[in-house]
């Protein structure tokens, strides 16, 4: 529960196909309350706010304020910030998912790997043992045979072995049985930053960010949009669940790996955006999490958060092509869908979801 | 983005689960993700697990500045509402 801020998500429905899907939301106004503090008390403050996703949070403010004070980034979060992004990964693989496609939770085991996770972020614990654990249980293969598996036919092949982690086969199932393969719109994938990009991220504003003009997917799939097996999925297939899914299952296996190869693959990241001002950019398990401070005389003068919700949930973005044009009959069978392509998407708020008839 | 709202431990149930009192109203949860939560302590409840241990004084100052922002009022109205 702990959320402020909602989204409203509302699908249109002619009885054969989704016309519309709209959505409204309210975001927590956080970041006001960071501006006149000084740059430390911000970033502590923003660790107690936001708990929940606090090692990414911090990172970000952290990120953003060295940055404005004409600093370069550190990567000492570096490690916390992989393994919470790690646990979340664990939360909607092993109990999320399962629960949405009336699968057995696997609590136990994800009480055990998140607890794992937490002595490998304060410096214990064995990163090799859980890489290795990670890859046998979900993937039935090691990290070398999975870094191989490179085709959309690989991927099939190694789900109709049954070796893969039981959602992956159940969503296949359900994603190869929508009718013309689901939508007929797509959103872009978020691109690697360039200086103009960012720039143009930040001034596009917080609760619709946009690049070059156009609403943007973040998350896994953008991260790793140029591995092999993730632009073959992307190109035999138009929906875009099952993509999500491995994109998520690769994220954490490969930061799995790191950890235990003890490689700090940099999720955090710093730009000046103009004179005394930073932006902070944090590879979340949700997307790009993006704070941007501005410091005057010692103190936050500006400071704006851009969560990855933002991105996914805008209003003509990647849930809402995840829907558009979908051929349906059932009006049950509509509204599961969509809850799919919620979960696919993982908004970090609350929401509520209603279908009306176009 | 998801706020993490500290919610106090009143008193523990079936093995493993608690009731938190979270800004006024008493919610089940789940203990699975900590070690050794008692009554009276402070814990980061998402989805309905305790994530993480607060102490006392942190678990106030973080409860005051979500009060600051008027969270707590739309925290009651959301579960209230559920």
């Amino acid at each position: 529960m702990a959320s402020a801020g909602k989204l409203e998500l509302a699908v249109a429905w002619d009885g054969e196909m989704v016309r519309d899907a709209t959505i409204k939301s309210t975001r927590p106004r956080a970041d006001r309350m960071l501006e006149g503090r000084t740059p430390q008390e911000a970033v502590k403050l923003v660790s107690l706010l936001f708990s929940v996703c606090g090692k990414a949070q911090s990172a970000a403010a952290e990120a953003a304020t060295a940055v404005a004070q004409g600093r370069e980034p550190t990567q000492t979060r570096s490690r916390a910030t992989a393994c919470e992004a790690m646990q979340e990964h664990l939360w909607r693989l092993l109990l999320d998912w399962p629960a949405l496609l009336g699968l057995s939770k696997q609590q136990a085991i994800f009480v055990r790997w998140h607890g794992a996770l937490n002595a490998i972020a304060a410096g214990a614990g064995d990163a090799r043992a859980l890489s290795d654990e990670l890859h046998r249980t979900l993937t039935g293969m090691t990290h070398e045979e999975w870094a191989r598996l490179d085709s959309h036919a690989a991927l099939i092949e190694w789900i109709k072995s049954g070796s893969c982690v039981p959602v992956v086969a159940a969503l296949d199932a359900l994603e190869s049985a929508l009718e013309h393969g689901g939508s007929t719109e797509t959103c872009d994938l978020l691109p690697e930053w360039s200086t103009t990009e960012l720039t143009e991220l930040y001034e596009s504003g917080l609760a619709q960010p946009h690049c070059a003009g156009r609403p943007m997917e973040t998350g896994a799939l953008a991260r790793w949009q140029h591995e092999p097996l993730l632009r073959d999925i992307l190109r035999q297939r138009r929906s875009r669940l099952l993509a999500r899914l491995i994109a998520r299952l690769h994220d954490l296996l490969d930061s799995a790996n790191n950890l235990a190869s003890e490689q700090t693959a940099p999720r955090i990241h710093g730009f000046a955006t103009e004179a005394n001002a930073g932006l902070g950019l944090v590879h979340t398990a949700r997307g790009m999490l993006m704070h941007h401070a501005r410091i005057e005389r010692g103190h936050i003068a500006k400071y704006c958060i851009v969560a990855p919700t933002e991105w996914n949930f805008h209003p003509r973005g990647a849930w809402r092509a995840g829907l558009m044009n979908l051929r349906e009959r059932d009006a049950a069978r509509v509204m599961e869908i969509a809850r799919r392509v919620t979960l696919s998407l993982d908004p970090c708020v609350e929401y509520t979801m209603k279908m009306h008839h176009a | 983005m998801c706020l993490a709202i500290p919610a106090r431990i009143e008193s523990l149930t079936t093995p493993g689960n608690a009731i938190v009192n979270l800004g006024g109203v008493r919610k089940e949860i789940s203990l699975a993700l900590v070690d050794e939560a008692a009554v009276g302590d402070y814990v980061i409840v998402h989805v309905g697990y305790a994530l993480q241990k607060l102490d006392e004084e942190e678990a106030l100052r973080t409860l005051q500045a979500f009060a600051e922002m008027g969270a707590l009022d739309e925290l009651r109205e959301e579960l209230d509402a559920s």
